[in-house]
């Protein structure tokens, strides 16, 4: 009994330094917003749903990410960037709050969560609390986390509708919100394959102005443009190389985080107290041949990590020369040229700060769905949603029975996104500092330049 | 714990240190440096009735292959405007079976204009050959592609394709000459006394922060001598005065004596400046002996107002 004690407290000792770290870190690294996730999740009911739906937003950041990096052409005069990386004002808040309206999930939680609640307690943490922390989660329990505010926002922006009317030219708001979300890809909607991991499925992206300056159409394009020209061979070959080394390490990941939630859920069933009559359990003999498939995955992970570093290290190294050719021949005297390095150096930017959030958002999720328990209470959480169902008002019994689909089939996929994820968010993150890096050049050259000119201005005009 | 703590709070003064850290910048003109370089020495040619030393020199072939004339036209002033950017390398107006042709053959010509999208490419073999000998034969290449909703924002088709002229004819240059350019310099920190040296830098009085700098009284450092070369490096850079790249060349040396050898931003300032010294010396001994070459051939034709000038 002891001994329980001592481990749980542990336990407990651990969870709260790993969520301080996880704050400080996600504080230190990325502004707000990931440390606002963090502790919204200790706010939630401790439901795999939630961590579903958080990777689902880890995977729409990292999905936009690479959008930002791979599909959105980038031109000197493009505004998109700008868009971006603005703040959220309290008009777009409340846009966002209306559009996630409409989907299954936003539509009818209010009617289950207090049900919920009182089923599956608060999270982990919270319950360690007693009654003070348990209220606690009630009052600050957001329906919409920061990062999905940050993630929808890109989402409006990317895909933005061109036919789109002003707000005041249509006969109702739902009108006007069907329309401005039309091109929107569905992003709760996850895909069993992951062969197309950091595509959407579906979504219409917006087009872009270049009219006065070129349009590339990836970011590493557009870095290639800004290279001396002897670079930009090598570093095309580079890039190359360097993405189809990430995609076989991704493969990889995948297949591992199927396999493991195979795996869960097959314990989950086991201890249910009311196991799903048609959950087939695994065999002896078929738990320990995943176990060998998990040995060999793991095996291949390292192997296919290894090269992924190595090419790593020849793209950048190859990065770091462009860097260095560039510090002895800065064409800061082409505008376009000046213009095209700031939009890549805002963009870069954004990708580094977003995948530091979907970090956070694949992290909490996963330490929630494992450390925390949630996907062995599974069983019990669907109980409480059956529960649920008769406070839904009938209007939204359809919104609902999609909801509690979408998550049976999501809770098995969640895992492995999530990892796959994790391992995207990091290379993206690499990546677009090392942008960052490079395109900073040209731009404190170009301001020290613009400086002193207007220093040297306000001389000859003084005299 | 502590540790985590430890780690935060060195990551948060290393930051600090960091942003601190970063002296005042300037920018000054440059050159980059050919990067086939070592094909020069097949431009060269010595010929002792006209300059003691080589000169470099180009006969541009007006036949070029493919593409329209208009395109043509193009090429052949790009070409024009570009050399006689450093004179690194003279225009021949005469040629000759001694001298230095460049063959232009346009390899690809697409220009496409779809709904609000235009878009063009260009493939351009520069071959440089004396008499029959090819001894650099090289293509470039650009791509164009621009979209508006609003089609009156789009180029002409021919201010596109100036614009790709433009940059293959500066890629094939950049490669067999000198051109012009901008390096970033970054100062170490100043003495207190010389704190306004930075203000005169910034706005570009250069000579006027020399005169400064010269009459410090106090201890004459590493980054007193380094500061000293970046000012003269600048100078010399707007005025291309060899004397005060002398003078720059020897406050780094001694800047390099004091220990400037183990410092990044010293080394890499150092070695752009003595690519720059030794670009501007080659230039301006090309410039003088290609001089030659153009009164001789001024006399040849009896005119001083010629085009290859």
């Amino acid at each position: 009994m002891n001994m329980n004690k001592k481990r749980e407290n542990m336990k407990v000792k651990s969870v709260v330094v790993q969520s301080v770290l996880v704050g400080v870190l996600a504080l230190v690294s990325s502004g707000c917003s990931a440390l606002q996730e963090t502790m919204a999740s200790q706010m939630e009911v401790p439901t795999v749903e939630s961590q579903v739906n958080r990777a689902a937003i880890g995977m729409t950041i990292v999905r936009e990410n690479n959008i930002l990096a791979y599909k959105m052409p980038i031109s000197a005069d493009a505004q998109w960037p700008t868009l971006i990386a603005a703040d959220i004002n309290d008009a777009q808040k409340k846009f966002i709050e209306q559009a996630l309206m409409n989907e299954p999930y936003f539509a009818t939680v209010h009617y289950t969560k207090l049900i919920q609640r009182q089923m599956l307690g608060s999270s982990y943490l919270m319950n360690q609390l007693g009654d003070y922390g348990h209220l606690t989660a009630i009052v600050l329990d957001q329906t919409v986390s920061p990062l999905t505010y940050r993630a929808v926002n890109k989402l409006d922006i990317l895909f933005s509708n061109p036919q789109l009317q002003e707000a005041s030219s249509y006969t109702s708001q739902d009108r006007y919100i069907a329309d401005r979300v039309q091109n929107w890809p569905n992003v709760f909607k996850f895909d069993g394959s992951l062969d197309n991991y950091l595509d959407f499925q579906d979504g219409k992206l917006r087009e872009i102005e270049a009219g006065s300056s070129d349009y590339y159409p990836t970011l590493g394009e557009a870095i290639i443009a800004l290279a001396p020209v002897n670079y930009k061979k090598d570093l095309e070959l580079g890039h190359k190389e360097l993405i189809e080394a990430y995609d076989t390490v991704a493969l990889a990941e995948s297949q591992k985080g199927r396999l493991e939630t195979k795996l869960k859920l097959n314990a989950a069933e086991k201890n249910a107290e009311t196991p799903e009559t048609d959950f087939i359990q695994l065999t002896e003999q078929e738990v320990s041949e995943i176990n060998e498939e998990l040995a060999i995955i793991e095996k291949q992970i390292e192997d296919a990590e290894r090269i992924a570093e190595e090419k790593e290290v020849l793209y950048f190294e190859l990065l770091d020369h462009m860097v260095l050719a560039l510090e002895s021949d800065m064409n800061i005297d082409d505008e376009n040229y000046v213009k095209l390095a700031k939009n890549v150096n805002i963009v870069a930017d954004e990708i580094d700060r977003s995948a530091t959030e979907a970090y956070t958002a694949f992290g909490v999720a996963v330490t929630n769905l494992i450390v925390n328990n949630s996907l062995l209470n599974f069983p019990r959480e669907l109980e409480s949603l059956a529960i649920a169902k008769a406070t839904v008002p009938m209007h939204l019994q359809e919104k609902y029975n999609e909801r509690v689909m979408r998550l049976m089939k999501n809770a098995i996929d969640a895992l492995p996104n999530a990892l796959i994820g994790t391992y995207y968010a990091n290379k993206q993150s690499t990546l677009a500092g090392k942008y960052a890096d490079v395109t900073g050049k040209i731009i404190v050259a170009y301001e020290t330049k613009k400086e002193q000119e207007a220093e040297a201005a306000k001389v000859v005009n003084n005299n | 714990m502590k540790n985590g703590m430890k780690i935060v709070v060195l990551t948060g003064v290393a930051l600090m240190l960091a942003s601190c850290g970063a002296g005042p910048k300037i920018v000054i003109p440059s050159y980059t440096a050919p990067k086939e370089a070592a094909k020069l020495s097949k431009i060269e040619t010595k010929d002792e009735f006209i300059s003691e030393n080589a000169y470099l020199a180009l006969w541009i072939n007006p036949e070029i292959q493919g593409g329209t004339k208009a395109l043509a036209s193009m090429l052949i002033d790009s070409v024009k405007t570009k050399v006689t950017q450093t004179n690194f390398i003279a225009l021949d107006p005469l040629g000759g079976d001694e001298g230095v042709a460049l063959n232009m053959k346009v390899q690809s010509y697409d220009y496409k204009q779809e709904g609000n999208k235009v878009s063009l490419y260009l493939d351009v073999v520069f071959v440089l050959a004396r008499g029959t000998e090819e001894f650099l034969a090289k293509s470039y290449s650009e791509r164009k592609n621009r979209q508006s909703k609003d089609l009156s924002r789009l180029p002409t088709q021919n201010q596109l394709t100036s614009e790709a002229v433009e940059k293959v004819v500066k890629d094939f240059i950049s490669d067999i000459s000198p051109l012009k350019t901008n390096q970033l310099r970054e100062f170490k920190s100043f003495p207190s006394e010389l704190a306004y040296v930075e203000e005169y830098a910034k706005r570009k009085n250069y000579k006027g922060a020399i005169k400064l700098m010269n009459k410090y009284k106090g201890e004459r450092d590493m980054n007193f001598h380094y500061n000293l070369a970046v000012l003269f490096e600048a100078e010399a850079s707007i005025t291309e005065n060899l004397r005060l790249l002398d003078k720059a060349q020897d406050n780094y040396d001694k800047a390099m004596e004091m220990g400037g050898a183990s410092d990044e931003l010293i080394m890499s300032a150092k070695v752009r400046f003595e690519n720059f010294y030794d670009l501007l010396n080659k230039t301006k001994d090309q410039d003088k002996a290609n001089q030659a070459l153009i009164e001789d051939r001024n006399s040849m034709i009896g005119s001083s107002d010629s085009e290859y000038e």
